[in-house]
């Protein structure tokens, strides 16, 4: 079977990562499953495949920390769906996760290209 | 509208069906979104499909997954495995039932025990800070456990001195006889130091405490209330403070009533009063040699409440300082002849001791706990080897059912798990009817134990005890459950299913391949023979104890104290005028009694009547008076031994039965005016005279002044106190015909009336009240009973423990006996292909039962030789409860051996017998 166009070029998730991203997908507002998974693939322009088996348990980790809460509601095309909502407390997680997220990129950043970090020629 | 994230939290575990059909929608909206998606994005119908479910993975992976975030893996395996074990035992119900029985049985004994250990030594009193509250006595130096007493004239100087207390309150326990509306009652009662609920920390429901004024003497009168007296003998009066209460025809105000539960120093104590503690004036030295006059010194039992940092140690040295500096001489004496002790020409030194009021409450009980609880692990020991036995035939049974599952891939942590799960269900079962016996046992408990046992009211199945019994069903359960399971291994479950085809040659040894259960059934007969000798040596101790010669004859005798109101000694201060008024009183009244037995005499049925200041077995104890005794004639310097003094009738003698040694008993013609006579006992004359004879000897008694008394006859010893105890106090017995020459305050003895009938001696009651009533309107009869109720009374605690651990050992006994058999009956049903090969090749019946027996005779006796060493080393915990026997008594542990393999024999002959009768011909057909 062929393999999508594009395929190399996508990134398969680090550890946990995948917590945040739903966390950060949901501040916007409420959405339900699907909606998390497409919106993640998009907003990266497709180069972050979610798998999308793993989202459901992932979902459920956040609503047994407490991070969100999960609402039966209706969908735009008029189908029942559960809805996932950031929490207060899920807010702070994300916050907490978004700088420690940048702080890694960052040092990340700072070891594949020393040379522009310490701003000495090489 | 949105749920609070709380309930997204633990809604899931609510409704956990509901929360997996949810996972369930979501994902059929997922696939069917994804699917559309697809489809939008170009794919035809059938692709998008199939892509969609791609995308999406596993679906049972992802609802497993999910499951997991919530925990439920581990419940659904423990679920698994409890339906499995169910279903298991519902297939063996009577496996099933033996099992909870057997382990009931050891958890109920031990859940019990453990409630009244706990109960009694481990809880704190129900007091505020406990654990500084004191008992605090003095005594003889050596003297470790006597009673702890001070007396009216140690205490000032203590509480003057003493910096190790925070507060020091004297107490007394009393009766009263109440006149309430519906006729007298008798009240349990107290006497207390004002201090002492304070001391206590005690609250009160309504009044208010006692003041310290109110323990002076001639204050008014005033009395304090148990809540339960409040509330059982005055309907929850609400304006009972106030009330005033006739106690011992004197009128009493009451001031308050206790909190609910409070009670102090037992929960028989209905009502409190303050105790007017007698001041002490110290007799001239004339009377103080000569007798005569009258003063009080009181034991006082002492309650004290530490200062933070002061040690009981501290505390003792500190009381011993004072109490050496501070006691006169008379102090000194008094309390050296309360003890017992031979008076020695100084002084004698006094030691002190300061207890702990839980100890002092309930140390007592600690060899009696510590046995039984050594009684109920064992039993528990036995149980679990029992069922572990159990459940090892059955696993073998069930080995290729396990194979089966082995084969199959089940992992062996997981068989094992499996196992124990079994195990512990089990368990559970029996720690769960264990429970219900605890219960019943401890509900019936307090008419069970016989005496007052102190804090068993507390004993109660709480928090703790509940914990204990579950933990110990899961530790017996993950135990008895281990012990197979072990066995099991991997491989030994794979080749039992090759099992059943070939043998290996060789020794025809029965239990080669079951030598844990050999292991089992021996360790069985240890532990049961351990009991066994318990039960044994406190049987035969009881036994003892019921054919010792006691010095009287009790068969058909009945005896009452008699209680005259005006005569009850009290213990508030006497001058001497009341004393001397109680004498002419109390002559009186004994003149009077001694008439109406005179006639009761001639009454049908009655053979003797007797009145005597002392009884054996007597539980109302009046005045023991030990006064000093000397020899005119003898050396100076040989310090003269106290002896006991009793006031007794001719007719006591008769009706006791009591042997005459030497000489002649005193008669009615030896009054008021003749010689002085004086009867002594045994002891008596051996103590005074040594080896010369005693008739005819004059002695000096102490307070009946410089005239001699000649000693007319000799007694045997009679055993008051207690049966085991064979030292029996010097005595001497002066006649009630010469009482006004007897020692001072002799005639205060509670007058005991004896009476031996030639049939039931019950019928003599009536005329016992009669005479009682005639000699004084107000006068009662208080512990009316038989000699023959005394004496079983008396042995009541023996018999209680022979008959718990002899309990205890028949259930070991039928324990092991099951054990031994089950065992051979399983090898021999297991091995009978190999018995009929035997036989069929030409063994004799006789030779295969003589086989089966030796070897279950090889088991009982290596467990006869472990029990015998085990139990010479624990008889030990029995030595306080024996009397007459050792704890390594030869001849008990000889019957014990006997008798435990002839039983085991028995149950060896059963099996032996089946294998015998193997039909060697059907053996072979069917194999």
């Amino acid at each position: 079977m062929a393999r999508p166009p594009g395929c190399e070029d996508q990134l398969g998730l680090l550890q946990g990562t995948l917590d945040m991203l739903i966390l950060q997908t949901l501040r916007p507002g409420p959405a339900h499953g699907h909606q998390i998974a497409t919106t993640i693939e998009r907003t990266s322009n497709d180069v972050l495949q979610i798998d999308h088996g793993s989202l459901y348990p992932a979902l459920h980790r956040l609503l047994k920390r407490g991070w969100i809460t999960g609402t039966w509601g209706t969908s735009t095309n008029n189908r029942r769906a559960k809805f996932y909502a950031l929490t207060r407390a899920g807010r702070r997680q994300l916050t907490r996760e978004a700088t420690r997220w940048e702080r890694m990129v960052e040092a990340v950043g700072r070891v594949m290209r020393p040379a522009d970090a310490n701003g000495e020629a090489p | 509208m949105t749920w609070p994230p709380w309930v997204c939290r633990i809604w899931p575990y609510l409704g956990r069906r509901q929360a997996e059909a949810d996972v369930e929608e979501e994902l059929r909206l997922h696939l069917q979104l994804e699917r559309e998606r697809q489809r939008d994005g170009g794919l035809p119908e059938g692709d998008a499909l199939r892509r969609a479910r791609r995308t999406l993975g596993n679906a049972t992976l992802i609802r497993e997954r999910t499951r997991e975030v919530w925990g439920w893996r581990w419940a659904d395996d423990l679920g698994r495995d409890l339906r499995h074990a169910a279903r298991g035992l519902r297939r063996s119900p009577g496996f099933a039932a033996t099992v909870v029985v057997v382990l009931a049985l050891g958890i109920g004994a031990n859940t019990a025990m453990f409630s009244i250990v706990y109960g009694l030594l481990l809880r704190p009193l129900p007091y505020p800070d406990s654990e500084a509250i004191v008992r605090v006595g003095a005594m003889r130096p050596g003297l470790a456990d006597s009673p702890l007493y001070l007396t009216n004239t140690m205490l000032p100087a203590i509480l003057e001195e003493s910096d190790s207390f925070e507060q020091l309150a004297a107490f007394q326990e009393t009766s009263y006889e109440w006149a309430s509306p519906d006729g007298v009652v008798t009240l349990g009662g107290a006497s207390v130091s004002p201090a002492l609920f304070s001391l206590l920390r005690a609250r009160w429901q309504t009044g208010r405490l006692f003041v310290e004024e109110e323990a002076r003497a001639g204050a008014n009168r005033v009395v304090l209330l148990s809540h339960r007296a409040w509330t059982a003998r005055f309907g929850s009066d609400p304006g009972i403070v106030g009330a005033v209460l006739s106690l011992d025809d004197t009128p009493h105000t009451v001031v308050g009533v206790l909190e609910e539960g409070f009670y102090f120093p037992n929960p028989h104590i209905e009502l409190w009063t303050p105790f007017v503690i007698p001041t002490f004036t110290p007799p001239t030295p004339g009377q103080a040699g000569q007798g005569g006059g009258v003063f009080t010194i009181l034991a006082l039992r002492v309650l004290g409440r530490l200062r933070a940092e002061v040690s009981r140690e501290q505390a003792a040295a500190e009381v011993r300082t004072i109490l050496q500096r501070s006691s006169d001489d008379l102090t000194r004496r008094m309390f050296q002849m309360w003890q017992g002790g031979g008076a020695t020409g100084e002084a004698p030194e006094i030691d002190a001791r300061v207890v702990s009021l839980q100890e002092e409450m309930v140390g007592t009980y600690r060899p009696a706990l510590a046995a039984l609880t050594v009684a109920t692990t064992l039993i528990l020991l036995i149980a679990c080897i029992n069922v572990a036995g159990l459940l090892l035939a059955r696993g073998v049974t069930r080995r290729r059912a396990l194979a089966v599952s082995a084969a199959l891939g089940a992992g062996r942590g997981r068989l094992i798990r499996q196992l124990l799960t079994e195990s512990v269900l089990l368990s559970l079962g029996g720690g769960a009817v264990g429970l219900a016996l605890a219960v019943a046992v401890l509900r019936a408990a307090p008419a069970l134990v016989p005496g007052d046992v102190a804090r068993l009211h507390e004993v109660s199945v709480d928090g703790v005890v509940l914990a204990f019994g579950f933990g110990v069903s899961v530790a017996v359960g993950l135990v008895f459950g281990a012990m197979p399971a072990l066995q099991w291994s991997r491989h030994a479950l794979l080749r039992a299913l090759n099992e059943g085809s070939t043998r290996s040659a060789g020794g025809f040894r029965l239990l080669r391949s079951n030598r844990l259960g050999a292991l089992l059934a021996t360790s069985q007969m240890a532990l049961a023979l351990v009991l066994l000798v318990g039960a044994g040596l406190l049987l035969r101790s009881f036994v003892g104890l019921v054919t010792v010669d006691r010095g009287y004859d009790a068969a058909n005798v009945i005896a009452a104290a008699i209680r005259h109101p005006d005569l009850t000694l009290r213990p508030t201060g006497m001058t001497p005028e009341m004393a001397a008024g109680l004498g002419t009183a109390s002559r009186q009244f004994s003149e009077a009694l001694l008439g109406g037995a005179a006639r009761m005499v001639h009454l049908p049925g009655v053979t003797a009547v007797g009145l005597s200041t002392v009884l054996p077995l007597a539980t109302a104890t009046g005045v023991n008076l030990s006064v000093r005794v000397d020899v005119p004639g003898r050396d100076e310097a040989i310090e003269p031994m106290p002896a006991s003094v009793r006031l007794a009738s001719p007719g006591y003698f008769d009706v006791m039965r009591v042997r005459l040694r030497a000489g002649r008993l005193y008669t009615s013609r030896d009054g008021a005016g003749g010689p002085r006579v004086v009867v002594v006992n045994e002891t008596f004359a051996r103590q005074h005279f040594g080896g010369e004879p005693a008739v005819g000897q004059r002695v000096r008694f102490m307070s009946t002044g410089d005239e001699p008394w000649e000693v007319i006859g000799v007694v045997g010893d009679i055993r008051y106190e207690g049966l085991a105890i064979s030292e029996s106090p010097a005595e001497a017995f002066f006649s009630t015909y010469q009482v006004e020459a007897a020692p001072a305050m002799l005639g205060l003895g509670t007058p005991h009336l004896a009476v031996r009938t030639n049939g039931d001696p019950l019928a003599a009651v009536p005329f016992l009240r009669d005479v009682v009533a005639e000699a004084h309107p107000r006068a009662t009869m208080v512990d009316v009973m038989t000699m023959d109720a005394r004496l079983s009374a008396a042995v009541a605690q023996p018999r209680f423990y022979a008959v718990i651990v002899g309990f205890f050992a028949a259930v070991a006994l039928l324990l092991a006996t099951f054990g031994i058999y089950g065992l051979l009956s399983y090898v021999v049903a297991q091995r009978r292909g190999e018995i009929g090969i035997r036989m069929a090749l030409g063994a004799q019946r006789r030779d295969v039962l003589s086989l089966v027996l030796r070897q279950g005779a090889a088991l009982v006796s290596g467990g006869v030789a472990v029990g015998l060493l085990a139990a010479a080393a624990t008889s030990g915990l029995l030595e306080t409860f024996l009397f007459g026997v050792s704890t390594g008594d030869r001849l008990t542990f000889t019957v014990v051996s006997v008798v435990l393999m002839a039983v085991a024999l028995v149950a060896c002959w059963l099996p032996a017998r089946r294998a015998a009768r193997v039909d060697p011909m059907r053996v072979l057909r069917f194999e």
